[in-house]
């Protein structure tokens, strides 16, 4: 009787989770809404470090473009916008792959338009800066203002490479 | 007795290196695809066919778990098929884990092989070689083991029958008793050891194998076989790439040359077991 | 030639005053098969052990021992471990492997033989051993008996020029200790090695001894031929506890002799002799007047078609077994190793439960159970802790006087000797006020007078309405103690009786002094009874 009870809370919880998800198309996810707000954020998305370095799956298929600007857009402002829902929906406009882990303010951007983290070496990865100043904090953590350039860049080296005065430590 | 048990255990140790050493880091799914159907083939001959196909259904919901979960934590991938809760569910990551679910397949089968062709007399054979004393820590663990649980059993029916307040303390004080008891008798093993002169120099370690001609026959043929695989592989012919989309390079003869000898290293306990087991038949029906 | 000899030996345990051996002095002539004996805590095990350099427990040695004319300590450490054997007492704890042929190779191994040998010897020992077909097996799988023997061969694969048994015998069934017993005669007899045994049960090897040594506090009390023994023993005191431990045909001739200076019957054959020619057979029969009618009895415990089996596609254990227990009587189930005596009782006591058939147990009873390891008992590290976990706290005391336990209750349950610790087993089970006791194998390991003891607390229990279940393989025990008899054959009860129409009728499954007085009286089951009906009968001479 024991095994019977946890098994149909298991069963429960899978189908809880299951209901709590949204499930969309493709066609449904990159469908362009309506544009409701006046403001616009500006969203960059560069890997002109990475380019020399380019790993080999990423060498065939039009990942990446020639010049290394993945997404140079603007996309509508809404209140609460964070860097990284700025990117999302420049990425969903453009129909670019994105990859993260984590929820909320832990949001860890791995990857954009299959370049991951630890692609060209060790010390690669995503970087953001806001207006031109990289943020020390978590990419989900900080709001943007309208008119704002929000810039993710992929560095090679901790971001010495994009100038980012604040890692080196 | 297995015909295959029969081989030296070394000979039988590197056999299921080889194998293993290809099954468990090439992600390839026509190697994996290879050692699953020759596992299945020799756990069939160990085993009977029932049982073989009964513990292959049981890891089915296992397989199509971890099939299903890769994709819903990893996101890479060129081709997404929907998204839940905006991240995609691609491809790639689909067919990756299913890959992934094959592999781990393999090793749990060719594992239930290494488990039934290699008991314990073999085990302590190959420590043995390595040092004699890790060889005799390993049989008094083999001993000592069924003792202590069936000595803490014995305790606890007992003790069950005497009113207890709580059951927890008296699990702990039954598991404390047995220690005890595993203590007093271990007085009584070492000096039955040093009385049979433990630790009076040099040692010797008797194992009742001996390296036959057909040992080194095998040998051989391992040795070649796993250097014909591995050719291609360490050349990248026969690399696959998952993310972002799959490329699967095949190139030309030497991959060719990989899966045959890979197939022909996976089926031959099989075939082995097979062979033999038709010439006994064989040899009694002409009696 | 000497093997040893054993001059002013003394010893004393560290922080001891008291001596463990008292200047003891004897020789071992190459050939000879030594029989030690004395009570618990005589100091036999202590002298073995001074004979066995690597055993030799830490405490202050004076005296001598010369082993083949050299001092045994200047010999070397590989010299001692190969001609030097030495069995111990509890079969289980010798063993040292997993499997058999690693257990008989263990000892080469560590004397660094070279392969060819090892692959010979092992296969000759198993082979004389009647070991060849459990070669491959667990050692955790070998019966009691078994083990035992893979402890002697294993010590005989190095050769030893002379063997050292303590008390091999007594934690096995009495059918596997006479085939353990009649191998060691043929080593001694066909191949000439030197024993020295130290035993409980003097029955089957006293008259092949070429040496009998009693031992008493320590002391030397007597060391001499089997055949001048008793006469020694008679001469530093007449009713020596010892006397009550010898071979059955020896007590009668005790008793029955009046000068003890003629040939001495050693064993059963001669003592019939003895008694054939002595004694007149006019009266066959003890008239019978204290025969309890267990017909009128109540039942307490009955158990109907029950069947059992520990593994699923095993074999049942118990067949059709059926029993029936009355109020207030000593009941004994005998049986061979493996007929289920031990899973019927463990059934009874809960422990177990049949797949089918019926346990019934009838109302107020209260069962208690006494494992055949009375340790089990015990989980913590005093005995008195142990008793303080059962309810009635009041009772200790009370309880402890009566089974004379008193000055044990301090003691850590591992130091007492194994007649204490079952006396301490049956006053925590008393504890609990049981109206029925169920005993397996309450006499393994302990000596005759310890039996005897066990025997009146038994008795004594039974006036007091406890009904008393015994499982044992001790035809001896179970024929001066109990009321009704079983034989366990095969899953269930072949031949149930009262104790003296039981042993009676049993042609080979029977008591010593019943083998004895067979055909000259009838159901004459017990020493006593002999002495009864010689005494009834009167002397030939005397006519």
């Amino acid at each position: 009787m024991k095994k019977h009870i946890s098994l149909i809370i298991i069963c429960l919880s899978f189908i809880m989770t299951f209901c709590s998800c949204s499930i969309k198309s493709t066609e449904g996810y990159y469908k362009t809404e309506e544009t409701k707000s006046t403001y616009t954020v500006n969203v960059k998305v560069d890997c002109i470090t990475a380019l020399s370095s380019l790993p080999e799956k990423l060498k065939s298929g039009n990942y990446i473009p020639e010049n290394g600007i993945i997404i140079d857009t603007a996309v509508e402002y809404e209140n609460g916008d964070t860097p990284f829902t700025v990117l999302t929906k420049a990425a969903k406009k453009d129909k670019i792959q994105i990859d993260y882990n984590g929820e909320g303010t832990s949001v860890y951007l791995r990857g954009i338009s299959n370049l991951y983290e630890f692609d060209c070496g060790n010390l690669s990865g995503w970087m953001v800066c806001v207006n031109g100043k990289f943020a020390d904090v978590g990419a989900n953590c900080i709001n943007v203002k309208p008119n704002d350039t929000v810039e993710w860049r992929y560095t090679c080296n901790l971001g010495s490479d994009i100038g980012n005065s604040y890692s080196g430590e | 007795m297995k015909a295959f048990s029969n081989f030296h255990p070394v000979v039988i140790f590197i056999y299921f290196i080889a194998v293993f050493s290809v099954s468990m880091f090439i992600q390839n799914p026509v190697y994996l695809f290879i050692s699953m159907t020759g596992s299945f083939l020799f756990l069939c001959v160990l085993n009977t066919i029932k049982t073989t196909i009964i513990s292959f259904l049981k890891y089915i919901p296992f397989t199509v778990l971890i099939t299903i979960l890769n994709p819903l934590f990893s996101h890479n991938g060129a081709t997404p098929l929907f998204f839940i809760n905006d991240n995609a569910f691609t491809l790639e990551a689909l067919i990756y884990g299913s890959v992934l679910a094959l592999m781990i397949l393999c090793v749990i089968f060719w594992f239930k092989c290494f488990n039934i062709i290699f008991n314990s007399e073999k085990i302590l054979f190959l420590f043995g070689k390595i040092s004699p004393k890790i060889s005799l820590i390993f049989s008094m663990a083999l001993h000592f083991i069924p003792n202590f649980s069936k000595y803490f059993n014995e305790v606890l029916s007992v003790q069950k029958k005497m009113k207890s307040n709580s059951k927890l303390k008296l699990y702990i004080n039954c598991f404390s008793a047995v220690i005890t008891h595993s203590f007093e008798t271990s007085v009584d093993t070492a000096d039955s050891m040093s009385a049979r002169g433990h630790s009076t120099g040099k040692v010797t370690n008797f194992g009742r194998f001996r390296f036959k001609t057909n040992d080194f026959i095998l040998l051989i043929s391992i040795i070649t076989l796993i250097i014909l695989t591995y050719i291609a592989i360490v050349a990248d012919n026969t690399k696959v790439v998952y993310y972002p989309v799959i490329i699967f390079s095949n190139s030309g003869i030497s991959a060719f040359i990989s899966y045959i000898s890979f197939a022909v290293l996976c089926f031959l306990p099989g075939i082995y077991e097979i062979k033999e087991d038709l010439k006994w038949k064989y040899s009694i029906s002409k009696i | 030639m000497e093997v040893f000899n054993i001059k002013n030996l003394s010893f004393s345990y560290p922080k001891s005053s008291e001596k463990a051996l008292d200047n003891i002095n004897f020789t071992v002539e190459q050939g000879d098969l030594i029989l030690l004996c004395g009570e618990s805590g005589s100091g036999k095990s202590t002298l073995l052990k001074m004979l066995k350099p690597q055993l030799t427990p830490e405490g202050n040695i004076a005296g001598e021992i010369i082993f083949k004319g050299k001092n045994l300590k200047e010999l070397s450490k590989k010299e001692s471990a190969e001609k030097i054997g030495f069995v111990m007492q509890n079969p289980d704890s010798q063993i040292v492997t997993d499997k058999v042929y690693h257990e008989l190779s263990f000892a080469m191994e560590n004397l660094a033989y070279d392969k060819e040998k090892i692959r010979l010897k092992t296969g000759e020992m198993a082979s004389f051993f009647g070991l060849s077909n459990v070669f491959n097996n667990d050692t955790n799988n070998l019966s009691g008996g078994q083990k035992q023997l893979l402890n002697l061969a294993s010590v005989l694969t190095l050769q030893p020029e002379i063997l050292i048994l303590d008390e091999p015998t007594s934690q096995i069934d009495p059918l596997s200790a006479q085939n353990f017993i009649n191998i060691l005669k043929n080593l001694n007899r066909d191949f000439g090695i030197t024993v020295i045994i130290s035993e409980h049960n003097l029955e089957e090897v006293f008259d092949f001894a070429s040496k009998v040594i009693v031992l008493e506090k320590g002391k030397v009390c007597a060391c001499n031929t089997p055949d001048k023994i008793l006469k020694e023993l008679k001469r530093n005191n007449e009713n020596h506890p010892i006397i009550n431990a010898l071979p059955v045909s020896l007590r009668v001739y005790n008793i029955l002799n009046k000068n003890i200076d003629d040939k001495v019957p050693l064993n059963i054959k001669e003592g019939r002799k003895f008694l054939q020619e002595n004694f007149n057979a006019d009266i066959k029969k003890l008239h019978e007047t204290d025969l309890i009618d267990n017909k009128k009895k109540n039942a307490v415990i009955t158990l109907k078609n029950i069947y059992f089996r520990y593994e699923k596609n095993g074999s049942d254990i118990l067949k059709d077994f059926n029993l029936s227990i009355k109020k207030g009587e000593i009941y004994a189930v005998l049986g061979a190793n493996g007929s289920g005596k031990s899973t019927a009782v463990k059934i009874i006591s809960g422990i177990l439960k049949a797949y089918h058939g019926k346990v019934k147990i009838y109302k107020n009873e209260n069962v208690m159970y006494l494992p055949q390891d009375p340790l089990t008992l015990f989980i913590k590290d005093k005995i008195i802790d142990d008793f303080e976990l059962s309810d009635n706290k009041g009772k200790i005391n009370e309880t402890s006087h009566i089974l004379g336990i008193e000055h044990l209750l301090n003691k850590h349950p591992y130091d007492l000797s194994g007649g204490e610790i079952q006396k301490a087993a049956l006053a925590k089970l008393l504890l609990f006020n049981p109206s029925v006791l169920i005993l397996d194998e309450p006499t393994k390991g302990i000596d005759a007078f310890a039996k005897d003891e066990l025997k009146i607390i038994l008795k004594n229990l039974q006036k007091e309405g406890v009904t008393i279940i015994i499982v044992t393989h001790d035809t001896e025990f179970a024929c001066s103690v109990s009321d009704r008899c079983g034989l366990l054959f095969n899953g269930n009860i072949i031949a149930e009786n009262s104790t003296k129409e039981f042993f009676g009728g049993n042609g080979f499954y029977t008591t010593s002094a019943n083998k004895m007085s067979r055909g000259f009286y009838e159901n004459a089951v017990l020493f006593e009874d002999i002495i009864k009906l010689c005494n009834l009968n009167g002397e030939k001479n005397a006519e």
